[in-house]
C-alpha cells in the first residue's frame, strides 16, 4: 500500500506538466517598448531626478548660508519639500539597475542601502566626531567612502534624531553631500540622454553588441529591472520591517525613516513602476491568450498604490498600528502578486521564459 | 523519498525509457545532481548510465552542489544561499538519511567538501551577524554533529576543495556581503573583495591568499576546481558594467604564477560576464567553465593556456570531471547530461534522461 502510495506520487512528480507554447518572441512589438520605455519613461525620469538633486543642493546651500536666521524656518521647508521630491525622484529611477546606474559605483553612492550593519552610521558619526573638515570638498567627498556620500548621509545630517538644527560643520557637509549627489545624478541623466549611449544600444540591439543581441534581450533587460524593482520594494524596504507579526516588526529597517518618508518611497516605488510598465507599453500587444494581463497587472498596481497611499502614519506607527499594518500587509501581497505576475506570465506572454540556471545563479 | 522502483516504473510507464536488464550493478556509476522536478518540487536525483534514474529525492528547498562520500555510500546536498538545510542521503536507496540545519545565525552557501578519510565534512556559511564567511565543520562519523567553526578569511565563501595535500581547504571567497533579512541582495558591491586562499584547518591559518589587482575587486571568485599537479582554477562572476571584457578563469600554479585564462573564444555577449561551475579534466590538461546565462561552456587547454574552444549549450551549468579519462561532462537546465571530449572534437553528447527535469547548479560524476 505504501509503496502503491510511493509510486503515485512519484508519477506526479516526473509527469512533465502540460504547458501551452511558449508564444516567440515579436521582434517588432519588442523594439517598440524599448523604445517607448527609454524614451518615455526612462530618460524623462533620470533627467528628472538630475533636476531634483540640483534643486535640493540649492535649498541645502541656501538654508546653510543662513542658519538660525528668520528666513530659517522658510529655507527649512524649501529643503524638506526638495528632499522629499528628490527622494520620490530616486524611487523613479532606483529600479534601473543596469547601464549608467550601476557604473563607478552610482547606486551606492545615491543611496547606500540597506545597511543591516549599520556601516554608514558608524561612518557618518566617527567623520562627525572627528570634524574630519575633508568631506566638506564635494571632490574629496566623490573619492570617500559610497556611505560618506548621496541622500542616505544627506538624511542622517539633516534629519537629527533629537530634530536639532545642524551645526555649521554638518552643514558645510550637506552642502558638500547635496553638490557631490547633484553630480552623480547629472553623469546617470546624461548617460542615458548621450546619443550613442546605453538608450541607442537598448532600441538598436545588434548581434555583435555583447549587451544587447537582439530586440528580445533588450526587452528582456527591462523586464528584469521590472521584476527586480517588485522584489526591491517587497523583500526589502517592506518585509524586514513589517517582520512575521508586531512583535517581530524592525521600525529601524525601513528606508529613509529618519526623514519620515518610508511610507511615501513604497507608494513612490509602486507608482514609478506602475509608470513605467504603462509607458513602455509591456502589456499592450500581448499574444491573445495573454490579453488579460494587461488589466490584471494595471489593476494590482492600483491596488498597490492605493494601499500604500492609504497610509497617513509614519512607519515608525503604522508598523504597529493594526489598521495601516494591515494596509502595509496588503501591500506586501499584492507586490507578491505583481512578481508572480510578472516573472512568469508575462515574462511568458513576452517569450521571455529564462533557463532554469540562467535566472537568478549562484 | 521516491523509491527506486517506484521510479523506473514511473519512468517506464510514463515515458516509455529503455528499463536495462542488469540495472544493478556491482559498481554502477553514477550522476548525482541537484535538479528541479517536472512538478516543480526540488530534489537530489541519481541516475545510472543510460538514463535510469535511481531515485529522486525531494528537498526541503531549492539545493545547491551534491558532495559524494563513497565510503559512506551518501551524499550530503545543502541549501544554496540563504537557505539553511542540510540534507544526507543514501546512495543506494536515496532515503534521507539527516535532515539537519545550520546552526543559529548561519546560513549556508551551497558548497561542501570531505576530509580524504570522509570523517569530516566542511561546508562554506555565513556568520550574517558578524558580516563573514566561515567554514563549519561538522562529524559526518558521529551523525554529523556541529563539532567546530573556522574562519574563511574573507566575505562570502562560495566553493571549496581540498588541497592537493589532501589537508589543506582551499577556499573561493566571493566577496559579497549579504543579509537573510534582505535576501539575496547584494550589500558591498563598491567595496567587495573577493579572495581565494588556502587554509590549514587545523590551526584555521591561511598560508597562502590570492586577491585579485584592486580594478578587479569586482571580480568575484566563486567556483575552483583542484587539477592533478596541485594548480587551483577558478571561475569568476562580475557585478560591473556588462559590456565590460573581463577575464572570467584562472588558474593558480603551485609555485603562486597567476595567470588569467583568455576569452577570446567566448565574448561578453555569450558568457554574461557569469561562470557558473568549473572543472578540470582528470589528466590535468583541460579546463572548463560554463555561462549558463549565455549558453555555452567554454574549454581551454591548460598546456598553452590558450582557448580550444566554445561549445553552446542552452541553460548549462553543472560540470565535472570524469576519473581516468579527459571527459568533461556537462548538465543543463534543460534536462539534458552528457560528456564532453575535450581532446578531441568540442561536440557535446547527450541524453535527456526524464522529460521535464531540470538540472541544477551543480552535480557529481562517481
Amino acid at each position: 500500500m505504501r509503496r502503491l502510495a510511493t509510486a503515485l506520487v512519484l508519477f506526479a512528480a516526473l509527469a512533465a506538466p502540460a504547458v501551452a507554447d511558449q508564444p516567440a518572441s515579436d521582434p517588432a512589438r519588442d523594439a517598440i517598448i524599448a523604445q517607448h520605455a527609454v524614451e518615455d519613461y526612462i530618460r524623462p525620469a533620470t533627467a528628472r531626478f538630475a533636476r531634483d538633486a540640483q534643486v535640493l543642493n540649492g535649498a541645502v546651500t541656501g538654508f546653510c548660508a543662513a542658519p538660525g536666521t528668520a528666513t530659517e524656518t522658510a529655507t527649512r521647508t524649501a529643503v524638506d519639500d526638495a528632499f522629499r521630491i528628490a527622494v520620490e525622484g530616486w524611487s523613479g529611477m532606483q529600479f534601473l539597475r543596469f547601464g549608467p546606474l550601476v557604473e563607478d559605483n552610482r547606486m551606492e553612492r545615491i543611496a547606500f542601502w540597506p545597511d543591516p550593519k549599520g556601516i554608514g552610521l558608524r561612518q557618518l558619526r566617527r567623520v562627525l566626531a572627528d570634524r574630519d573638515a575633508s568631506v566638506t570638498d564635494p571632490e574629496q567627498l566623490a573619492g570617500k567612502s559610497v556611505a560618506l556620500q548621496g541622500l542616505t548621509a544627506l538624511e542622517y545630517l539633516l534629519y537629527s534624531d533629537d530634530g536639532t538644527s545642524p551645526d555649521d560643520f554638518r552643514c558645510a557637509y550637506a552642502v558638500a553631500a547635496a553638490d557631490a549627489l547633484a553630480g552623480v545624478a547629472t553623469a546617470i541623466a546624461d548617460g542615458w540622454a548621450a546619443p550613442d549611449g546605453i538608450a541607442e544600444r537598448l532600441m538598436q540591439p545588434d548581434s555583435e553588441d555583447p549587451l544587447y543581441r537582439s530586440p528580445s534581450e533588450a526587452l528582456s533587460e527591462l523586464h528584469r529591472a521590472l521584476s527586480t524593482g517588485l522584489q526591491v520594494t517587497q523583500d526589502q524596504k517592506l518585509k524586514p520591517v513589517l517582520g512575521n507579526d508586531i512583535k517581530t516588526a524592525r521600525r529601524f529597517r525601513a528606508p529613509f525613516r529618519r526623514s519620515g518618508l518610508s511610507v511615501h518611497v513604497l507608494a513612490a516605488d509602486a507608482s514609478a513602476l506602475m509608470a513605467f510598465l504603462d509607458l513602455g507599453g509591456f502589456t499592450r500587444s500581448l499574444p491573445e491568450e495573454y490579453r488579460w494581463l494587461d488589466a490584471s497587472i494595471a489593476f494590482e498596481f492600483e491596488n498597490a498604490v492605493m494601499a500604500a497611499e492609504a497610509v497617513t502614519l509614519p512607519i515608525d506607527e503604522a508598523v504597529y498600528d493594526p489598521a495601516a499594518r494591515g494596509r502595509l500587509e496588503y501591500l506586501s501581497v499584492v507586490l507578491g502578486n505583481l512578481r508572480t505576475m510578472t516573472q512568469q506570465e508575462l515574462a511568458a506572454a513576452l517569450g521571455l521564459t529564462v533557463g532554469f540556471n540562467a535566472l537568478d545563479g549562484d | 523519498m521516491i523509491g527506486r522502483r517506484a521510479l523506473l516504473w514511473g519512468a517506464a510507464v510514463g515515458f516509455g525509457l529503455a528499463l536495462l536488464p542488469g540495472a544493478v550493478r556491482a559498481e554502477p556509476r553514477l550522476l548525482v545532481s541537484t535538479a528541479r522536478l517536472p512538478d516543480g518540487r526540488y530534489a537530489l536525483v541519481a541516475l545510472e548510465p543510460r538514463e535510469t534514474l535511481r531515485f529522486a529525492t525531494p528537498l526541503p528547498g531549492r539545493g545547491h552542489e551534491p558532495v559524494v562520500a563513497r565510503s559512506r555510500g551518501e551524499v550530503v546536498v545543502m541549501a544554496r544561499r540563504p537557505g539553511r538545510f542540510l540534507a544526507v542521503i543514501g546512495l543506494a536507496d536515496g532515503a534521507m538519511r539527516h535532515d539537519l540545519e545550520a546552526p543559529e545565525g548561519r546560513h549556508f552557501y551551497g558548497h561542501a567538501v570531505f576530509d580524504t578519510s570522509e570523517r569530516l565534512l566542511y561546508t562554506t556559511e555565513n556568520d550574517y551577524h558578524g558580516g563573514r564567511g566561515v567554514i563549519g565543520v561538522w562529524d559526518a562519523a558521529g551523525g554529523y554533529a556541529r563539532v567546530g567553526e573556522i574562519d574563511a578569511h574573507g566575505i562570502g565563501p562560495h566553493d571549496l576543495a581540498l588541497g592537493h595535500d589532501g589537508r589543506s581547504l582551499v577556499i573561493a571567497n566571493g566577496g559579497l556581503l549579504t543579509h537573510p533579512d534582505y535576501g539575496r541582495a547584494k550589500l558591498n558591491l563598491s567595496t567587495m573583495q573577493p579572495s581565494l586562499v588556502v587554509v590549514d584547518p587545523t590551526t584555521g591559518e591561511a598560508p597562502r591568499r590570492l586577491v585579485l589587482p584592486r580594478q578587479l575587486h569586482q571580480l568575484g571568485i566563486r567556483h575552483l576546481a583542484v587539477a592533478s599537479d596541485g594548480s587551483i582554477g577558478f571561475g569568476m562572476q562580475y557585478e560591473g558594467p556588462l559590456d565590460h571584457a573581463v577575464p572570467l578563469a584562472g588558474i593558480w600554479a603551485p609555485d603562486g604564477t597567476v595567470t588569467l585564462l583568455p576569452q577570446d573564444a567566448a565574448p561578453p555577449a555569450v558568457t554574461r560576464n557569469y561562470v557558473g561551475d568549473l572543472a578540470i579534466d582528470a589528466t590535468g590538461r583541460y579546463l572548463a567553465a560554463s555561462f549558463p546565462r549565455g549558453g555555452g561552456v567554454g574549454v581551454w587547454d591548460l598546456r598553452s593556456n590558450r582557448a580550444v574552444g566554445l561549445v553552446r549549450a542552452t541553460d548549462a551549468c553543472g560540470l565535472a570531471s570524469e576519473a581516468g579519462t579527459d571527459q568533461l561532462w556537462i548538465s543543463d537546465g534543460t534536462g539534458a547530461i552528457g560528456p564532453l571530449d575535450a581532446g578531441r572534437s568540442l561536440v557535446r553528447d547527450t541524453v535527456v534522461p526524464v522529460p521535464g527535469l531540470s538540472f541544477d547548479n551543480h552535480f557529481a560524476r562517481i
